[in-house]
């Protein structure tokens, strides 16, 4: 456990020392390798104990004594908290090593690029302090510093107007997330008695209507980070507008942070009440298809992605969902494999979701644009992130023998077993959600088909001077060949990973059953096979064209000879047939100029797509509390005196109130 | 394992001739004479003699999608229930496998058609990726209650629960007629059976870019989704497409056998009548071709969300019949 704490400290010294160096000895450029440096010192001090942990299956504790407020802080390695120590480690450290690429850029343009290290330091310290600290209190500390910190990461392009709303938007939606969830901690530690999470068990024993709108508080909170719709209203903001390095990080680590929580909450529970289930898997479905079905509609590159995102959160809930469920039905089978599912999913949508988004950066770094309808053909400039990208599109489509199906799968075997002694509501919600989880899987091949043919392959689109033969630098393109390679070899050896999952099950008092481990030995076995059957068929194509003259000419058009790059598909009108049946949901909106008249001179035609929550729930919602908090604008008066007078009174009336409660 | 694989080879063969039959068959009911039923096996091996013209807007990608579908469609293959019979591999779940292992070769045949930066093409894979999205929650309703109805999740489990269901109603040596009646008897629910050929049906005729979702002999670009997306690929790539495009015709329609056929039959019977459904499968998907004629593009939608309908209806009989 101290090894953690030291290894910490190097981490934050790093961050220190990067600011000094970039701020006050004129080394610019070099921060970044000196974070970098400290943080490959740092990480073995954090991995060693946590694959320790999800290898042996110990736990590891330790408790200080922090004085008033805090008093007795617990911290606690376990296997669920080894799991993500290890993810934000490894994730945190390739994007690190990307960023050294990535901002190269950046340097001597007015960033604040010493500071912007800084903050990553902190973010990565908070984010594992968080997932092994067992104190409400200090826990909510932790959580508003990862916040924070994050906070100033999206703000890097703060000279650019758009960055500082989105960056804006982002801490707003965080404040109300932690409001709700100090409620939670404040009802819990009521009813506990303690700060101490791991007293909140004999509350969810008791397992009271009371105890499960605690939960039901605790998952709203904890959605707020994680992006569960209705309350992802930041992400498709915050991820184009901060840098893409940024984005892997957000996306592919922090969101999960709140998925941490529930999955910390859910493990504190025994027997949950049926509803919560139904609730968080009505939720996740929602999520899901509200995420995928925009993320189609989306031209710009990381808005799409963003929205992604979403609905992968929408996936990890379903597991949990389906996990609750087995656990309240008492069946054993479907809570493993639905939290084995949702874990396994969080630790492969890292993967590839920072994958895709460091692929992301690469283009943007390339052509400074993120909008996809200008890329095209850009697999022969940068061949290398395209094929990451690939990699990172089929896997996050969940296409064997990629690692994302290994993880949908598993959620499906949750759907598809133990039907004996269901109840028809159980029944429906089993096959209707099977069906819908197909459906997302469909919608996911179309958007990354999509994003996939349309940027990376065909002809580009742009002015074809502005593209200069790009080199991405070799401290970008590592961190993806890497991540491509995890993505393929968990997907055809999936019992690696399967089995490293034992340890964190045990949090939840699961374990698998032996039918899940063949499982994944069959998975892996038919996926080796489709892979030596595509490399054979390859290398016979390639036997047979061998002595024959391949000839080259240009794209069938239809007998039209001179075609330009203009005129191939683009990628809202790829998306059409799916935006059009569900237009009101993805929110697209029409503008046609010019038509209408006998002998049209010029035509302009322009569609966009809105999140509908956001502008047509979240922001009705703002004027009404806007206009409530109107009535209140007297008290901004403007005079210092007064300020300091309603300060007096307000301590006068929590001394009365505490003194009061304490009388009676 | 070997007849396993034995009756695997054979299904392989049979994809070689099931276009032929389909085209045989509504040759007849245009009143044509009609090519040779080995007429698509012909063309296939004449194509693989020959070379490639390629477009120069491709990459890599688009030199590896065919392999990388048919591939996959092999693959798929090899869990599909031939007649009533154990497939080569097989485990729970395995149907979840069969759907995504065909996804990643639509992935490629898409990826693979806008490599070509031709707008038809683009039209083509952007039906392509629609279409079937819509027809992915219609086989997980059929086959999640199936599972259901069963209590095991793979295609040869289920057909053997389905099979001891049925096992009563048979006499000694079981033959051809006890199976019809095992079909037409009360306790075997036959408008699950009729609903999910219906779904499987519609998946073939969309898979396989049939009538009345898509004319494979249609000569205008702008209306094709399968056929347009093929267009500038040429010599054995354009082979190992055909043959992937007969083989998924005739592995989907495995699915259909592996509910009928009971796996107490003798496997000489049931890779008889494996064949003679093969063929009525043809034969109708040709009949269907012949008397319907190409939907709207944009009503296609409708058709399609009708499959999962009537993979709705399946799962409310199942849950209905739980409840009596």
């Amino acid at each position: 456990m101290d090894n953690i704490f030291i290894g910490l400290l190097i981490i934050i010294i790093g961050g220190i020392l990067s600011i000094i160096i970039d701020q006050f000895l004129e080394g610019k450029g070099l921060s970044g390798y000196v974070l970098l440096l400290f943080f490959i010192i740092g990480a073995p001090f954090i991995l060693i104990p946590s694959i320790d942990v999800l290898i042996t299956g110990n736990v590891y504790t330790a408790s200080y004594n922090a004085g008033t407020p805090m008093n007795q802080i617990f911290f606690e390695l376990d296997g669920l908290s080894a799991i993500f120590t290890t993810l934000i480690t490894v994730m945190s450290a390739l994007v690190l090593i990307y960023s050294q690429g990535y901002l190269k850029p950046y340097e001597d343009k007015g960033f604040f690029i010493g500071i912007h290290f800084f903050f990553f330091s902190l973010l990565v310290v908070s984010m594992i302090l968080i997932v092994i600290v067992r104190h409400s209190m200090l826990f909510l500390t932790l959580w508003e510093i990862m916040s924070i910190s994050s906070f100033f990461l999206v703000a890097f392009e703060h000279k650019d107007k758009i960055a500082r709303q989105a960056s804006v938007n982002y801490i707003i939606s965080m404040h109300i997330g932690v409001v709700i969830l100090i409620i939670a901690f404040l009802l819990m530690t009521n009813k506990s008695g303690s700060m101490f999470f791991g007293d909140f068990r004999k509350v969810f024993s008791a397992n009271t209507f009371s105890s499960s709108i605690i939960f039901a508080l605790f998952f709203i909170g904890f959605s707020f980070k994680a992006g569960f719709v209705p309350f992802h209203t930041w992400l498709p903001k915050a991820h184009p507008a901060a840098p893409s390095h940024i984005s892997s990080i957000m996306s592919g680590v922090m969101i999960k942070t709140g998925i941490y929580g529930i999955l910390r909450i859910c493990a504190y529970i025994e027997h949950p009440l049926a509803w919560t289930g139904y609730f968080v898997l009505i939720i996740s479905l929602i999520t899901g298809f509200f995420g995928i079905i925009n993320a189609i509609a989306q031209s710009d590159l990381k808005r799409l992605l963003a929205f992604s995102s979403i609905e992968n959160i929408g996936l990890i809930g379903i597991g949990i969902g389906v996990g609750m469920l087995g656990l309240s039905y008492g069946k054993p089978l479907m809570a493993t494999a639905g939290f084995a599912g949702a874990l396994l999913h969080t630790i492969n949508h890292s993967i590839f979701k920072t994958l895709l988004f460091l692929g992301a950066g690469v283009v943007y770094n390339l052509l400074h644009s993120r909008n996809i309808e200008i890329m095209g053909g850009l697999i022969k400039k940068i061949p290398v992130t395209s094929f990451a990208f690939l990699i990172g599109a089929l896997s996050i489509s969940g296409l064997p023998p990629f690692n994302g199906f290994i993880s949908k799968f598993m959620i499906y075997s949750g759907f598809l077993s133990e039907f004996r002694d269901c109840s028809n509501l159980l029944l429906t919600a089993k096959v209707f959600s099977a069906a819908a989880f197909a459906l997302f899987g469909g919608l996911t091949v179309a958007c990354f088909t999509n994003v996939f043919g349309i940027a990376f392959l065909g002809a580009y689109r742009g002015q074809a001077k502005k593209l200069t033969p790009a080199k991405t630098s070799l401290w970008m393109v590592v961190p993806m060949v890497i991540l491509s390679a995890l993505c393929a070899v968990i997907g055809l050896f999936p019992a690696i990973i399967i089995n490293i999952l034992q340890s964190p099950l045990q949090s939840f008092n699961l374990r698998y059953l032996p039918a899940q481990i063949s499982i994944a030995a069959s998975i892996s076995q038919v996926s080796l096979i489709f892979v030596s059957m595509a490399l054979i068929l390859i290398l016979f194509r390639y036997l047979l064209l061998r002595n024959k003259l391949v000839q080259t000419a240009v794209t069938w058009g239809c007998g039209y000879e001179s075609p330009s790059p203009l005129m191939q598909y683009t990628s809202s009108s790829f998306a059409e047939p799916i935006t059009r049946i569900a237009k009101q949901i993805v929110g697209i909106t029409e503008d046609i100029k010019g038509a209408g008249k006998l002998f049209e001179d010029s035509l302009q035609y322009k569609s966009n797509s809105k999140d509908i929550i956001d502008s047509g729930i979240v922001e009705n919602i703002w004027y009404l509390i806007q206009g409530f908090l109107n009535r209140f604008t007297w008290i901004q008066c403007g005079y210092l005196r007064h300020y300091i007078l309603m300060i007096l009174i307000t301590l006068l009336v929590a001394l009365l109130l505490s003194i009061g409660s304490f009388v009676i | 394992m070997t007849f396993a694989i034995i009756r695997y080879l054979l299904m392989i063969l049979i994809a070689l001739i099931t276009p032929g039959i389909i085209n045989k068959t509504k040759a007849k009911c245009g009143g044509r004479k009609g090519a040779s039923i080995l007429q698509p096996a012909y063309d296939i091996i004449k194509l693989l003699r020959k070379s490639e013209v390629i477009s120069s807007s491709t990459s890599l990608i688009f030199k590896l999608a065919p392999s990388i579908t048919l591939a996959s469609v092999l693959t798929a293959g090899m869990v599909a229930p031939i007649g009533g019979m154990k497939p080569i591999l097989s485990f729970s779940g395995d149907f979840v496998f069969f759907a995504y292992i065909l996804g990643i070769g639509r992935f490629f045949t898409i990826i693979g058609a806008l490599d070509t930066a031709s707008a038809f093409e683009g039209m083509g894979a952007s039906r392509e990726a629609a279409y079937s999205m819509f027809l992915e929650p219609a086989f997980f309703f059929i086959f999640g209650s199936l599972a259901m109805f069963t209590g095991v999740s793979s295609f040869s489990e289920i057909n053997s629960v389905l099979s001891i269901n049925n096992i009563a109603h048979t006499s000694c040596v079981p033959g051809f007629m006890d199976i019809i009646n095992c079909w037409i008897h009360p306790s075997n629910n036959m408008v699950l059976f009729v609903c999910s050929m219906i779904v499987i049906l519609i998946t073939i005729l969309v898979e396989a870019s049939r009538m009345p979702f898509d004319d494979p002999e249609t000569h205008l670009e702008l209306t094709m989704i399968h056929e347009v997306m093929v267009l500038d690929n040429s010599g054995p790539d354009l082979a190992m497409i055909k043959y992937a495009a007969a083989l998924k015709i005739t592995v989907l329609a495995s699915l259909i056998t592996g509910l009928l056929i009971h796996n107490w039959i003798s496997p000489a019977l049931g890779l008889i009548l494996y064949i003679i459904f093969i063929t009525l499968t043809a034969i109708v998907i040709g009949v269907i071709e012949s008397v319907t004629a190409r939907i709207r593009l944009t009503h296609t939608p409708q058709y399609l969300i009708a499959a999962s309908a009537f993979g709705i209806t399946v799962f409310m009989i199942m849950i209905a019949g739980k409840i009596i």
